[in-house]
């Protein structure tokens, strides 16, 4: 299992390799131009081209990346062209925010989905179980976008209960997690319910009542933590969308991440910025599925052996 | 009925009381998870109690405030749709981001409402050719780093924006005006001018000119920490978060009666509606006309507005049929109800075009008769043009102008003219507006809907959309307009020394424009901005320039 994460791990750079590579080149593929956003629509041909030589834009693209690559190497990313500070600063200031956000709105979907399913599937075509299933379809069906907007209007401007918007108490979290954790929870909930209900119907279970194990524990030492596996493993591949969420969330909130860092970089066609943020997003998409398949090793013996 | 105000206060304690336990329960937690890692079975302790402290932490670590303390009663917190691009006031183009660094700098001279005032400049003389400029400083004035506002930094602030080699963003308005210039002494500047230029003063008093510390150029300090003479001084900028600015105590004009400004932004214009109703900005604005009307009903709030000039229009190719003829050009225009789009888009918040200015632009000469719906003239140019049983025209829209597009595409049906709406992200736009001629060919792109916003004075919204050398690529002439006479009266304008013969000029330049109609004319935009009551003092400057340095809260 060691030799398995360090061969992942090792294969890290080389991934980043080929990723920053197609990002390169695909940001300065976008039509639209960093030096035009600059200067303003009234800007003459001639104050564009100048701007473009002073952020080296003028400059073929495969050089533009060897020069990129030799300063990344010693961890220099670039400056910013909107805002003119390093985008190692930028990545620094806003990244704890996403990270704050994306895990408290996992937190919140795992709290609410996994005992909400594995209740569903306790008793299939019960009350609860037709309850909870139609709010978790709710819940990925909704429009985060709209969702967020109401929950703004209802609990920050009617009932004034939370911060409108913006960061700097747990208070102002609240609503940007519980709206950016309603996708993963619908998702969540439905992969227990089916996961229990699969284990629910293995022998095992059934020489676990017949021995006479009580309901409780078939359901969560038995069957439980045999249906996690796959759980784990949406979560796990689930989590690296949390940027792309965030990209959303963020931006209806000014919740300051990478989300909003990303929008604003892509406006401003920032490709240092943008860069760094898809950077970021690749490192952490890779080490959270490397940390889902370390946590399933972990909680099943038989893939620990293999 | 339940009774919502004592909920929010309870609620509010609630949370303060909240914030304070949890700050406890992080130290209390920290603790544990320290005595917890010194036991049996390190490994995976210490592995747990790592991964909860950094859960904890995370979730707390905002418990924190930024420091901003922007609340009070003689604090205000303004909201805008758009975070500022930077704090060096020569390097951007934008309105809000000169909205926002405006209390902290000032010009030479300022210009409201046509005059132009002394600001940090006390006198000024012009020579008899036009081209040498003299001012006379303000003594006694200083930077908020402590430095003396004098010549040399006259000097530094404009030697940075004609440099050959600038690359600020503002220095394409201002290298092709300014010669050189130069300190006479330490309370006196010349400027010497590239042509004689009438609009002097008033390039002088835009964002842009503000004199800016020499220390802070040297230091290259100035686009992140904005240093200048105005009556509030930087604190702090959180890029796409938040600027704070507080009372400059050393300011040498009147006591601002704010201590400090606090600056939010948010794209989503129904969120500045919603922090204005919930109190958490004071100001918001530029705000969308859709929630003009419910908030002019608000008691709590107060909407100021006027007339602006954001303008919008169709710039039609020129160069390629149809619209390479006249006619077919005059006949979008008459086919187009302006009052409509102003009523059904702007909630009446705007005024239909009727002259290639704006209200707000001397020398306008409103034409309505000539700029005005009338559908029979329409179909009538069209048959004598050739296009009986209708045309297509192809437009590229950005994203955000889609609805105006919208409303042109039914108007305009009527008169059979089929538009089809080519709806772009903003940076796809910008490259295919400022597409040259065959690159708009081949993309078969017949015009370009698009707004513009220069300010108040005329030669920088004439000159840019209709003078032929500034035909896309090379400037914002969309639809490569080439007319020798328009060419003419233009540089004769710029030139003239007698306010009558300009006014002569840009009448005739304006006539011939609409005459010639290169552009579909639609709209402009008023400024809208919304106040929470108890707020005074705020003001729209002519250019869309929020300006709050002297508001006051009761």
């Amino acid at each position: 299992m060691t030799g398995y994460a360090l061969r992942k791990l090792l294969a890290l750079p080389v991934m980043l390799l080929a990723v920053s590579a197609m990002i390169f080149v695909c940001v300065r593929l976008l039509p639209g131009d960093p030096a035009r956003m600059i200067a303003g629509p009234e800007a003459s041909a001639e104050a564009v081209a100048r701007i473009h030589h002073q952020l080296g834009l003028d400059q073929p693209v495969g050089r533009q990346y060897v020069a990129f690559l030799s300063k990344a190497a010693s961890g220099d990313l670039g400056t910013s062209i909107a805002t003119r500070r390093p985008v190692a600063q930028e990545l620094a200031e806003h990244a704890p925010y996403t990270l704050a956000l994306g895990l408290a709105a996992y937190a919140l979907a795992v709290l609410i989905a996994l005992p909400g399913g594995v209740l569903a599937a306790a008793a299939p075509g019960g009350a609860w179980d037709r309850l909870f299933s139609g709010v978790s379809i709710l819940c990925v069906s909704i429009a985060s976008f709209w969702f967020g907007l109401m929950a703004m209007e209802l609990f920050a401007v009617r009932l004034r209960w939370l911060p409108l918007m913006g960061a700097g108490s747990p208070a102002h979290l609240i609503l940007p997690a519980v709206t950016l954790a309603l996708a993963p929870i619908g998702l969540i909930a439905r992969m227990t319910r089916a996961s229990m209900l699969e284990v629910l119907a293995q022998d095992y279970i059934r020489t676990a009542r017949a021995k006479g194990v009580g309901r409780v524990a078939v359901l969560l030492r038995h069957a439980l933590r045999n249906a996690l596996t796959p759980i784990v493993t949406i979560v796990g591949l689930n989590l690296g969308a949390v940027i792309g969420g965030a990209v959303v969330t963020e931006t209806v909130f000014s919740w300051p991440g990478l989300g909003q860092l990303l929008v604003s970089a892509v406006r401003d066609r920032d490709y240092p910025v943008v860069q760094g943020v898809a950077l970021v997003a690749v490192v952490s998409v890779v080490l959270l599925n490397l940390t889902a398949e370390l946590a399933i090793a972990a909680l099943n013996p038989r893939i620990r052996a293999a | 009925m339940m009774d919502f105000g004592r909920l929010t206060h309870l609620a509010s304690q609630t949370w303060t009381s909240t914030c304070g336990h949890l700050r406890n329960l992080r130290k209390t937690f920290l603790g544990f998870a320290a005595a917890q890692a010194g036991k049996a079975s390190p490994w995976r302790s210490a592995l747990r109690a790592g991964s909860g402290a950094v859960l904890l932490g995370l979730a707390l670590g905002g418990c924190q405030d930024w420091g901003d303390g922007a609340e009070g009663p003689d604090a205000l917190t303004v909201m805008l749709t758009e975070a500022p691009r930077g704090m060096d006031p020569a390097n951007h183009t934008a309105t809000l981001t000169g909205t926002v660094l405006a209390p902290m700098y000032e010009g030479l001279v300022r210009t409201s409402g046509g005059a132009t005032e002394p600001l940090l400049a006390s006198g000024w003389t012009q020579s008899a050719d036009g081209l040498d400029w003299t001012f006379l400083l303000r003594p006694g004035v200083r930077f908020h780093d402590g430095a003396p506002m004098n010549a040399q930094a006259v000097v530094v602030t404009f030697q940075r924006l004609i440099d050959p080699a600038s690359a600020l963003a503002a220095a394409g308005k201002f290298r092709p005006v300014i010669a050189s210039v130069q300190a006479l002494d330490d309370r006196t500047v010349r400027f010497h001018l590239t042509r004689p230029y009438a609009d002097f003063l008033i390039l002088l008093g835009a964002n842009q000119a503000a004199i800016v510390s020499p220390r802070a150029v040297r230091a290259g300090t100035i686009a992140t920490v904005a240093d200048g003479t105005g009556p509030f001084r930087f604190v702090a900028w959180r890029p796409n978060v938040s600027v704070t600015e507080a009372r400059n105590r050393d300011y040498w004009g009147a006591a601002p009666l704010l201590r400090s400004i606090r600056w939010l932004s948010s794209a989503e214009p129904s969120v500045l509606n919603m922090a204005l109703r919930n109190g958490l900005a004071d100001v918001a604005g530029p705000l969308s006309p859709v929630f003009a009307p419910r908030m002019a009903r608000d008691p709590a709030l107060r909407l100021i507005h006027q007339s602006g000039h954001a303008f919008f229009w169709v710039a039609l190719d020129t160069r390629l049929p149809p619209f390479d003829d006249a006619r077919v050009r005059q006949a979008l225009s008459y086919a187009t109800d302006r009052a409509g789009l102003v009523s059904a888009l702007l909630s009446g918040f705007g005024q239909p075009a009727a002259a290639p200015l704006a209200d707000a632009t001397p020398y306008v000469a409103r034409d309505p008769e000539h700029v005005g719906y009338d559908l029979a003239k329409a179909r009538q140019l069209l048959a004598a043009s050739g296009h009986a049983s209708g045309l297509h025209i192809a437009v590229a829209v950005q994203d955000s102008d889609e609805a105006p597009a919208e409303a042109l595409q039914a108007m305009w049906a009527k008169a059979g003219v089929d538009l089809e709406i080519r709806r772009l992200e903003g940076g796809v736009y910008a490259a295919a507006a400022f597409a040259g001629p065959k690159d708009k060919a081949r993309q078969g792109l017949g015009g370009v809907l698009a707004s513009w916003s220069s300010g108040v004075v005329p030669e920088l919204q004439l000159r840019p959309l209709f003078a032929s050398v500034n035909a896309a690529p090379a400037g914002a002439n969309l639809g490569f307009f080439a007319d020798a006479e328009v060419d003419r009266m233009l540089d004769e304008a710029e030139a003239a020394r007698s306010d009558d013969e300009r006014a002569r000029l840009y009448h005739a330049v304006q006539a011939r424009i609409i005459d010639e109609a290169p552009d579909v004319l639609l709209f402009t935009r008023d400024d809208l901005v919304g106040l929470r009551r108890g707020v005074s003092g705020v003001t729209i400057a002519p250019d869309g320039v929020i300006l709050v340095a002297r508001a006051a809260k009761a």
